[in-house]
């Protein structure tokens, strides 16, 4: 026993030695090292400056970080082009090494002579001393705080100081000016960039521009005195000819570089490895607060504490609100996440505050039992932490009903109903479920959501003048059906893909082209993001730019991306690699193309991998998200690190299994519908009213433009009719109909998405006032309940004095509505209006329009 | 690059397009004075896209310039005026001759009476010509003869024997050298000959021979000097007849989207609805009246049960709202004449209800007024798409008049077309309740509008 005592003292006693060593590694936070004037601790361009510039607010869109910039001081936006932001502090006196308190870039932000922004930081604070500091020790980019760069041994010293002076005076504002944009920091066009002297001996894919001492047989010479039809640089116009005598004089002194854009500043750039967080996970009780700590972990193997330097944003303030020093409080209950973001790092941490028990629970349920589904047991992990009880499962009519909109996009038929409701076996759920997967209205109804997806719009895909001639429409019907023969037969979902990511542009081949021919794709640009989307969920667009705000991508890999797509998206005939060239694929790995290549396919190959971070992943989220209205990832096509799963070990297990089950769809969808969590009811109890997010009860959700077009052409057609409607694609809002009624005031009103840009927000699903109008008296419901053959059928037999049940003409416009029976006050309400219309099928024509106007139609519950 | 693939291109559409864009854009080439102002070439670039669509999937793909199109259109003005005339001359005397030569081998004579019909049916453009009065039923035969003696000649001046033979040589050495397969040998002799029967017989595939091309260019088998000339010659042995493997990118084919065996027709169409199909965009008109420059489809849709489809979008709203004995207002996009088959046009837009159709209200000329020539002053009452209708309230019949009597016109409506050219810029200014004076002609007196001449002026109100 007392040895036992003495071996748990030891690992006590150890455990505190290792804390300690643990947080000795970890360099303390700027806001300590800097708090005094006289520090001698020296700050770093990318670790310190950048990062706290961007704290206080300085390269925002609304100040100096906009395109224009602010007061002719422009910085980049998020602060992630650290030699252009280091020489735009270096211009126009904004530093005075000799005296740092007289530079601008203190005395603005002091507010010590006049500036817009107004006060940023104080003269007594950290901040201020930081950037002091910085100053002082000669306001260093990057590559220069160890004092690395040495002088180019090619050149003689002589010729280095004249050729250094020529290239701060002349050169540099001249590529500034004129080169940058193709050839900067962030673009790289021809593959070329001019921000260092080893990429300009480099050169792009026309060879090397620039041959130290030889101005003649340097390409960067012929650009510019035009010696060249097809090579003329600056594309604006010629340069002055004192410019082009510059540039001559520089090459033949060497074309030395300036310190600050030093063959090293490049690749001195440090790498931040990862960004963590302390605590990991913040579970607070009642209105509590967590104060959060960030330690930066760089490629080096150094870790410091960047607190200080972070920025810090909540992702829904009823539940945390974070202030700018890391401190989190607690606002409600519920769960959220708090994102930090600090150099190239964002990261977000998960914030949850359990709800209060307001009663007993009214269920009981379990993370444990084995016979749970896996889904229910991540689900209610989840439920149990924040103290949520899920609701009972949903009767049988609610199930049928919610299962064969959100899998089929089609409203049960009564025959159905009534058979799925007199059965009384306990696997009916389950055998429904697989029944209508082999519907082909399953098919229709996902082929059309994968078209949503990848942007099969028929006015995108001709010019305007062949839409006018039906090609369009043609076309985006051949898309679509090629997707819907694939869902029938169940390919793979990564074959499908592949069909469409490498087709024969020729149309030959059992590919899908028209992804990549339709004429909206104008620039390698829009394809690029229009892949990311469809494919991989995330979207690139701000990173086209400037540095994405909410991600790791730079402009740079936006570009590199952009590269794939080339040949695809100007040609519109072939995918080939024109030159031997090398392009960064997402920052997940570099490929090297040969000439006569297909880009593409390095592409599929990489998306189809089972470590791709979102392929598979993305398609998951979106099928949870069409059965559950909400992705685990919320907005489904936004995989960001600032905006993480609300139940990252669902998400997992969803996508590995997928992947494992070599991307079956069916799997997917079987797995979900037979969970409990997706078979709950949507009657709230005590704990989960406030819930939207944990899928602890079904949330009512407007059912989608197509399924209500559709549904209500159902509700309405006389019997012998029903199955025609349900599977005459041509006529099916989810069928053909969904290219040619794009844009009608029907699709409009209810939220149907144009397919032309690329964002999943298009579909709306919201209920709004002109819906209520137009299902009130729209001409196409009056049409629909004018026109209605199950109306006239009732007239006809009216007509004849056939006898007519009551009963059953009501409970049949239940059936046909609302997908259930009505009960006996609702039953006996609609035969008293029977009573007193004017014929059965006026009265009839009464209650189709009276229930087509429900909530309870127009929800899916 | 950029000229070659637009020169490659503009090789590819068929002469009759060409002919036809250009003269329907630049009527006045003939007259010596006449200069065509930006605006006009602007024009003729906007219907050479219409009429050439492979010339527009360049464009679209950024693989020319507007401006390169526009350049190319005036060197080949500035060639017709100059060496282009004697090419024609030249043209016609080898097509005489061979049309001679054909007489004495026996051949069976062309029915051009026949030919005549049927590319009236085919090319809305020349029939648009002979019904506006631009050129006659022999000017056509005229013009049909020395295309097929031009065909005729471009086979007698492809590559002669000595040069065949020349370039047989080069391609056993090619091939002895490594540099070139037999095959591409046997293709190359064989595109160079252009009647080799291979080619003859079998459609190229030219996606897969431009795969070959450039296959061979990377490799080093070939210039890329050597592969444009291959292609562009492969590309002139397929538009000669040989069926490509892609459908054909012409005015008739799939990929403008065109329905195959309908033309382009441009048209307003009034007609009571009988049937709407709002689901597929379909409906079936009894036709009232037609607003075209085609006189003869005009009247053989006029009185007739029409289907219209190709009805989409937001327009179905519209035509939802329609009904049924109701009169539609619908403009056409395309004809085809064999199915009576109407294409919506979208082109502006067009899909409304509207009053009951009255012939004065849509400006057609009374009998005593058809055949007039002069001039007319008078209030536009509507002007939209290079046409007006006006109620005159002068009338001053010029010596060129047919007209019985013209002052039949005065207070009534009547439709003037073709503010083109010289007249664009003053046109995009004219209003309704403008007093607009002009001279006109009414040279096909079947035809339901004027054209207007010279003379175009404004008056002050």
């Amino acid at each position: 026993m007392r040895r036992c005592s003495l071996i748990l003292m030891i690992l006590v006693l150890a455990q505190g030695f290792f804390q300690t060593a643990k947080a000795d590694d970890i360099v303390a936070p700027a806001s300590k090292r800097f708090d005094k004037i006289e520090t001698k601790a020296v700050p770093d361009f990318q670790k310190h400056v950048v990062p706290l510039l961007g704290r206080l607010g300085c390269n925002s869109a609304k100040c100096h970080g906009s395109f224009q910039g602010q007061g002719d001081f422009r910085l980049s936006l998020f602060g992630f082009n650290f030699q252009a932001d280091h020489a735009s502090l270096n211009d126009a006196d904004r530093i005075d090494i000799d005296s740092p308190a007289d530079s601008l870039a203190l005395a603005k932000p002091t507010q010590q002579v006049d500036h817009e922004g107004g006060l940023r930081l104080s003269v007594d604070s950290w901040e201020y001393n930081l950037l002091h500091r910085w100053i002082a020790t000669g306001a260093k980019g990057m590559g220069n705080v160890d004092g690395n760069v040495k002088p180019q041994s090619a050149v003689a010293d002589q010729d280095l100081v004249a050729g250094i002076a020529l290239y701060e005076k002349a050169i540099k504002p001249m590529f500034q000016d004129h080169c940058y944009e193709c050839h900067g920091f962030d673009s790289r066009k021809g593959g070329l960039t001019l921000t260092t002297r080893d990429a300009a001996l480099r050169g792009g894919e026309s060879g090397p521009v620039l041959i130290a001492k030889r101005p003649d047989e340097s390409l960067l010479m012929q650009a510019l005195v035009h010696a060249d039809d097809n090579l003329k640089m600056p594309p604006s116009g010629k340069l002055k000819a004192n410019q082009i005598a510059d540039v001559r004089e520089w090459i033949k002194l060497g074309a030395p570089w300036s310190s600050q854009f030093g063959p090293d500043a490049g690749r001195n750039a440090r790498q931040l490895a990862a960004l963590h967080c302390e605590p990991a996970e913040i579970v607070f009780a009642e209105s509590d607060q967590q104060q959060i700590r960030v330690i930066a972990h760089w490629d080096d193997g150094t870790r410091e504490d960047v607190t200080c330097l972070s920025r810090f944003q909540t992702n829904d303030d009823s539940i945390a609100t974070v202030d700018n020093d890391g401190l989190a409080t607690s606002s409600g209950a519920g769960d959220t996440h708090v994102v930090i973001f600090y150099d190239n790092g964002v990261t977000a941490i998960p914030v949850l505050r359990p709800y209060p028990h307001s009663g007993p629970a009214e269920i009981s349920f379990s993370v444990t039992d084995a016979e749970l589904h896996p889904i229910d047991r991540m689900v209610n992990a989840k439920l149990e932490k924040l103290s949520l009880t899920p609701s009972e499962l949903c009767t049988d009519a609610e199930f049928l009903r919610r299962v064969s909109i959100d899998m089929t996009g089609t409203l049960p038929d009564p025959v159905e109903i009534r058979q799925f409701l007199g059965d009384s076996s306990p696997d009916k759920r389950i055998r429904k479920i697989d029944e209508l997967l082999e519907r082909p209205s399953y098919a229709a109804w996902w082929a059309n959501k994968l078209c949503d997806f990848t942007g099969c719009n028929p006015k995108s895909i001709s010019s305007l003048i062949e839409v006018a001639r039906e090609e369009g429409y043609i076309q985006a019907s051949q898309w679509y059906d090629w997707i819907n023969e694939r869902v029938m037969r169940n390919d793979p979902y990564d074959r499908i893909v592949e069909g469409i990511m490498l087709a024969d542009l020729s149309g030959r081949g059992d590919g899908m082209p028209t992804f990549w021919t339709r004429q909206s794709l104008k620039e390698p640009k829009d394809t690029a993001m229009s892949v990311a989307h469809a494919f991989l969920g995330i979207q690139l667009q701000c990173a086209e730019c400037h540095k994405h705000p909410f991600d790791q991508w730079t402009q740079a890999d936006f570009n590199d991306f952009g590269r794939f797509f080339t040949s695809v998206t100007t040609t519109k005939r072939q995918s080939r690699t024109r030159e031997k060239t090398t392009l960064g694929l997402l920052r997940s790995q570099t490929i090297s193309l040969e000439p006569g290549d297909d880009p593409r396919e390095p592409v599929m190959n990489w998306m189809r991998d089972k470590e791709n971070p979102w392929f598979a992943r993305a398609f998951v989220n979106r099928v949870w998200a069409g059965y559950f209205h909400i992705g685990i990832v919320n907005p489904p096509d936004q995989f960001t690190p600032a905006n993480p799963p609300s139940n990252p070990a669902l998400l997992q297990w969803l996508t590995t299994g997928f992947v494992n089950q070599n991307f079956d769809m069916k799997w997917l969808h079987r797995q979900i519908t037979n969970s409990a969590a997706y078979q709950r009811s949507w009657v709230p109890n005590n704990s989960n009213r406030n819930d939207r997010r944990n899928y602890s009860r079904a949330i009512p959700r407007r059912i989608p433009a197509e399924v209500m077009y559709d549904g209500m052409k159902q509700a309405t057609a006389s019997a012998d009719k029903m199955q025609e409607v349900r599977n005459n694609l041509r006529r099916r809002a989810s069928g053909h109909l969904s290219m040619r009624m794009a844009g009608t005031h029907a699709m409009k009103v209810f939220g149907k998405p144009d397919r032309s840009i690329n964002c999943d927000c298009e579909r709306v699903n919201e209920p709004t006032l002109l819906q209520s109008i137009f299902t009130q008296n729209d001409p196409l419901v009056r049409m629909r309940v004018a026109d209605s053959d199950w109306v006239i059928d009732i007239e006809d037999a009216e007509a004849a004095k056939q006898e007519l049940d009551h009963d059953s003409l009501v409970e049949q416009v239940w059936l046909r509505t609302v997908a259930r029976l009505p009960n006996s006050k609702e039953k006996e309400r609609a035969k008293q209006h029977l009573d007193t219309s004017d014929s059965i099928a006026a009265g009839i024509s009464d209650l189709l329009w009276a229930m087509m106007n429900t909530k309870e139609f127009l929800l899916n519950h | 690059m950029k000229s070659i693939i637009l020169f490659a291109t503009l090789c590819m559409i068929p002469s009759a397009g060409i002919v036809s864009a250009q003269e329907k854009t630049a009527p006045t080439n003939n007259n010596k004075t006449a200069k065509m102002s930006d605006a006009d070439w602007e024009k003729a670039y906007e219907q050479l896209l219409e009429k050439a669509p492979e010339v527009r999937e360049k464009i679209e793909n950024g693989q020319a310039t507007k401006e390169d199109v526009i350049a190319w259109m005036k060197r080949q003005k500035d060639v017709g005026k100059g060496t282009i005339g004697k090419g024609k001359e030249v043209s016609k005397t080898k097509a005489n001759q061979s049309a001679g030569n054909k007489k004495t081998t026996g051949k069976s004579e062309v029915d051009w009476e026949k030919a005549y019909e049927q590319l009236l049916e085919k090319d809305p453009g020349v029939r648009e010509k002979i019904e506006n009065g631009q050129a006659t039923k022999q000017d056509v035969i005229e013009w049909m003869k020395n295309q097929k003696g031009s065909g005729k000649d471009k086979e007698v001046a492809g590559p002669s024997e000595e040069e065949l033979e020349k370039l047989k040589q080069k391609l056993e050495t090619m091939v002895k050298a490594g540099t070139l397969s037999k095959e591409q040998a046997a293709n190359l002799l064989a595109t160079m000959q252009g009647s080799s029967k291979s080619q003859q017989d079998q459609p190229k595939d030219m996606d897969a021979y431009g795969e070959e091309l450039k296959a061979a260019v990377q490799s080093g088998k070939m210039t890329k000097e050597q592969a444009i000339k291959a292609w562009n010659q492969a590309m002139a042995g397929t538009k000669n007849g040989k069926a490509a493997a892609r459908p054909a990118k012409g005015k008739m084919g799939s990929k403008t989207g065109v329905r195959p065996g309908a033309f382009n027709f441009y048209a307003i169409v009034i007609g009571r609805l009988r049937s709407k199909d709002i689901e597929l965009g379909e409906i079936e008109i009894d036709v009232d009246y037609v607003i075209s420059e085609r006189a003869r489809v005009n009247q053989e849709l006029i009185g007739n049960r029409i289907k219209l489809v190709g009805i989409s979008g937001a327009f179905l709203d519209n035509l939802l709202q329609i009904k049924r004995g109701e009169t539609i207002k619908i403009r056409t996009g395309d004809y085809d004449p064999s199915k009576k088959l109407l294409g919506f046009g979208y082109k502006f837009q067009v899909l409304e209800r509207t009053p009951p159709f009255k012939p004065e209200d849509f400006g057609v000329p009374p009998k005593d007024f058809r055949g007039f020539d002069g001039q007319l002053t008078g209030k536009i009452i509507e002007s939209a798409g290079y046409e007006v209708v006006m109620e005159p309230t002068e009338i001053k019949p010029s010596n060129e008049n047919k007209a019985g009597q013209p002052e039949s016109i005065k207070g009534k409506r009547i439709r003037v077309a073709g503010f083109y050219n010289q007249h664009s810029d003053l046109y995009a200014d004219l209003h309704e309740g403008d007093t607009i004076r002009l001279s006109v002609s009414h040279r096909n007196p079947d035809s339901d509008s004027l054209q207007v001449t010279g003379q175009l002026e404004k008056l002050e109100k």
